[in-house]
């Protein structure tokens, strides 16, 4: 729809300015989610980015690890195409938790109350990150004729002339919905890694539910879309947090 | 202290350089390498400040905040929609 704001002469692209913009609200958020376990700005600053740097570093990793073959089948080409392209979120997500993880590890500071005031901003960035989306024109819906059906302009990168559900606005909408339901819990719970649980819990059950209402092609795994397989894994672990057993697991280690 | 004097001052040039790489289109990815490299060597400073007790001068300060604002910036010319498993890289929409 519009991938690209033309500012001056520059062209940036308006996946890149929500991305921006998420990250800014999320870091503020951070600020006042700390207060719960009395962590200190610069702690939470920091911890968030080192998220970010794991984060950027697994996801073009995982690329390069998926991609690997095809890098090394055409070589010519290969700078260029790690220069630009390719950067799976997964990884990223794998990368930013072992960045967040790592910086807790190093400082010796409760891994877990961590997890718990980063999962409200991640909610928060992702939300942002999807409206992206929506203007980026990816990550579009199935064809739906109803209300709030979306009709992308010819050249976009989604179908055009036909209705699309909005999968990215409705998953934008949920995010933003979940960040006030993970504050709440947040500043109700007393016991950690429980704000974490729910977090896992909502986001991997609505990714699975709006995969089926999305048509953009994707990898697949088996009958499921790659996304609705990992959501399975991101529910189960959250059931183990809401259980408290990797609170417990990491309870055992500290003592020992 | 000396060690963390050439970590600060190395995070200011990687700062500086982040910042630069802005305009290099595709390679933003180098000022992105950089901007993370002089991120943890301010961070490292900041932390060891804290515990140890000393306050991180004004090249430690400095090279945080470039690195900050060079990580974002080239962030912001390289990221295409990482959120999507499989989409086309749209780094061809803006070329």
């Amino acid at each position: 729809m519009h991938p690209i704001i033309h500012f001056f002469n520059v062209a940036i692209p308006t996946f890149g300015v929500l991305f921006l913009l998420g990250t800014g609200a999320a870091f503020l958020l951070g600020v006042y989610t700390a207060r719960k376990y009395g962590i200190t700005t610069m702690d939470a600053m920091f911890f968030g980015l080192f998220g970010i740097i794991g984060g950027i570093s697994g996801a073009k990793i995982l690329y390069i690890i998926v991609d690997l073959p095809n890098l090394l089948a055409n070589p010519e080409t290969a700078l260029i195409r790690l220069a630009t392209g390719g950067a799976v979120f997964y990884g990223g997500l794998i990368g930013g938790i072992l960045g967040g993880y790592f910086y807790t590890r190093i400082y010796h500071l409760h891994t877990i109350q961590f997890f718990d005031i980063a999962v409200p901003c991640l909610a928060l960035a992702q939300a942002f990150g999807r409206i992206g989306c929506f203007f980026n024109g990816c990550c579009y819906g199935i064809p739906y004729e109803g209300i709030g059906a979306v009709y992308y302009p010819v050249g976009a990168y989604p179908p055009s002339g036909i209705g699309l559900f909005p999968a990215q606005l409705s998953e934008s909408v949920f995010l933003f919905i979940l960040t006030l339901v993970l504050i709440t819990v947040l500043w109700k719970s007393k016991v950690p890694g429980l704000t974490t649980g729910v977090y896992l819990l909502a986001s991997g059950l609505f990714r699975f539910i709006n995969e089926f209402f999305r048509a953009d092609p994707r990898g697949a795994i088996g009958f499921l879309s790659t996304s609705q397989f990992i959501s399975l894994l991101v529910i189960g672990l959250g059931f183990l947090f809401v259980m408290k057993i990797p609170q417990q697991l990491y309870e055992k280690q500290i003592k020992q | 202290m000396e060690q963390y004097n050439n970590k600060a001052i190395a995070s200011m040039v990687l700062g500086i350089v982040s910042l630069v790489c802005i305009f290099l289109g595709y390679f933003t990815i180098i000022g992105i390498v950089c901007a993370i490299i002089g991120l943890i060597f301010a961070i490292q400073i900041r932390k060891a400040g804290e515990l140890e007790g000393f306050k991180p001068n004004g090249m430690a300060t400095a090279g945080l905040v470039l690195n900050i604002i060079g990580l974002g910036l080239c962030a912001l010319a390289f990221i295409a929609c990482v959120a999507c498993v499989g989409i086309i890289g749209t780094a061809g929409l803006y070329s």
